[in-house]
């Protein structure tokens, strides 16, 4: 067994009490500490404590609020100022023409172009992290997850993303509830894993896409905020952007912050976002999903997208390091909801742009889906 | 006061660990291989139940520090195999670095000293725990660390995270 800290103190230092423990200990601590509020003031208790703070490889960063900055002088819910063009991607846009209702929705919990400034104590987090040199893994919590939802709206989704979006799942509910006693033995719902018709009718597919682009448009706002803290600190092996609500995870490990550095996507100047390319979207869904620990969760949905031009999607290497995300993706009793969500019928979430009609948003079965419920009757 | 000191039985080899306060700790080595430093030193100059080594310890490791560490060492050599399993070893772990500041400190100097990582892992993350949220002063209470800055000095540093004090 090979001891991952090996700190050899010379006894013959012993002992000033000021200074009973090395440095390395003490960096060790400081470490450990990680929040930056509580390291900032070890640096004013000495000067050695001072030259020893700045030499942490592990931040944790939370936020105390967050400010909106309207930065868009155009007509903000015109779908047609020119600005918005830029500003949406491709596949915002094509919802933009297709849905308006959820569009409309979009922009009033989400404030549109706006961008936001996460601060810590009127500092921005690359003015706070300026002197940690040596950060290699930096976690940065927001006070709250950016999509409004409704009481007792479960909605949790994560993405990874390296230049843009590589990965993201998300994962919701429109309600969390104890288990009723009578459902112990018996499943209340047995169906072939189809998503049923009243799905289509009732809203339920709208509220979906609802929940999927404000979660995209969350994503890629915390992924823009990241840019200059990425580029101050050419150490970093890892960055999480979370939220104190635990909504929302993006994540960036060392193949994507590489990524990020050698094909810096070009953003648009008035875009405070990252945008977001064409997308496969995969969605499962199921009525009622038991949930580990005695909860159930009413109207379980999975969706998880990824780029389209990102390979093919019917390769097994891709779909394994998909599930490989999904799966990692949620803790405790979502992951195991997500897991079960995983083996039912797939429906791609196709939002297509040319024709104007709301109808277009559409849910179809997947073709050549390997899917064990593959008996099932086309809902498309 | 020889209440932490075992005498060997059968032929198992054991290994004396002497404190700077005279007080003596014979352990087995499974539980003195729990610490990298120890590992090192009797990989090279071996031990035997008739003639154990005798490995003297600095000053900074009193025999009540000492006592705690060579505790986790032989529950930890034990293992999760023993009676509890995973779960008791745990739990004795968290209740291990409940210690009074000073003793917290001790032993995790002489954790790194003796090079048993886990426990170092335990209290250095106990006493992080411990002055997150700590202001200025109350620090340099903590470690017993007297400020070697000038007024002038520490304004300038104060400043440079004006976040921390806000």
């Amino acid at each position: 067994m090979q001891p991952k800290a090996r700190v050899y103190a010379d006894p013959s230092l012993d002992l000033d009490e000021f200074e009973r423990l090395p440095d390395s200990i003490v960096l060790l601590i400081f470490n450990k500490v990680a929040d930056v509020r509580s390291l900032g003031r070890c640096s004013a208790v000495s000067k050695r404590f001072n030259s020893l703070v700045y030499l942490v490889n592990d931040v944790y960063l939370k936020i105390d609020h967050v400010v909106t900055i309207d930065g868009d002088c155009d007509d903000p819910l015109s779908p047609s100022s020119p600005r918005h063009r830029r500003v949406f991607s491709n596949f915002v846009k094509l919802i933009l023409s297709t849905l308006l209702k959820p569009f409309h929705n979009l922009r009033s919990t989400n404030g549109g172009n706006k961008a936001i400034v996460p601060q810590l104590s009127h500092h921005s987090p690359a003015q706070v992290l300026k002197n940690f040199a040596h950060v290699r893994n930096l976690r940065i919590e927001l006070p709250a997850g950016e999509v409004a939802t409704e009481e007792g709206v479960l909605l949790k989704w994560r993405a990874e993303f390296g230049s843009t979006i590589q990965n993201c799942v998300i994962f919701g509910g429109t309600r969390v509830d104890r288990k009723p006693v009578f459902s112990e033995h018996e499943s209340p719902v047995e169906d072939s894993g189809s998503i049923p018709d009243s799905f289509y009718t009732n809203g339920g597919l709208k509220l979906r896409v609802v929940w999927t682009i404000n979660s995209l448009i969350a994503a890629s706002t915390r992924h823009y905020l990241l840019q200059p803290i990425i580029k101050d600190h050419p150490t970093l092996k890892s960055l999480v952007l979370a939220d104190a609500d635990g909504q929302g995870t993006l994540n960036m490990g060392v193949e994507q912050l590489k990524e990020f550095r050698e094909k810096p996507l070009i953003a648009s100047a008035a875009s405070s976002r990252t945008q977001v390319p064409a997308s496969n979207m995969k969605l499962k869904y199921s009525p009622y999903l038991d949930l580990p620990g005695g909860m159930a969760l009413q109207g379980a949905t999975l969706v998880t997208i990824k780029p389209s031009s990102d390979g093919s999607s019917g390769t097994n290497t891709n779909t394994t390091e998909s599930d490989t995300f999904i799966f990692g993706a949620f803790e405790g009793p979502f992951k195991a909801a997500a897991k079960s969500l995983m083996k039912r019928r797939t429906y791609l979430l196709e939002m297509n742009g040319a024709n104007h009609k709301p109808d277009m948003v559409k849910v179809e079965t997947e073709e050549h889906q390997q899917e064990q419920h593959s008996n099932c009757s086309d809902a498309g | 006061m020889s209440e932490g000191t075992k005498e060997p039985d059968g032929g198992e080899e054991k290994v004396v660990l002497k404190t700077h306060d005279g007080q003596e700790f014979t352990v087995d080595m499974a539980t003195a291989n729990q610490s990298g430093t120890l590992k090192n030193l009797l990989s090279e100059v071996g031990s035997s139940s008739n003639n154990p080594q005798v490995i003297p310890l600095p000053s900074s490791i009193t025999s009540r520090v000492l006592g705690k560490v060579v505790e986790y060492c032989q529950r930890h050599a034990a293992g999760g195999g023993r009676r509890g399993g995973m779960q008791a070893l745990e739990q004795f772990d968290e209740e291990l670095v409940e210690l009074d500041k000073d003793m917290l400190l001790d032993v995790t100097y002489a954790a790194a000293f003796l090079d048993v990582p886990r426990l170092l892992d335990l209290t250095s993350q106990a006493v992080a725990d411990a002055i997150k949220n700590m202001s200025v002063e109350e620090v340099r209470h903590y470690f017993g660390v007297v400020s070697d800055f000038t007024e002038e000095e520490e304004k300038v540093i104060r400043s440079e995270c004006p976040w921390a004090f806000e």
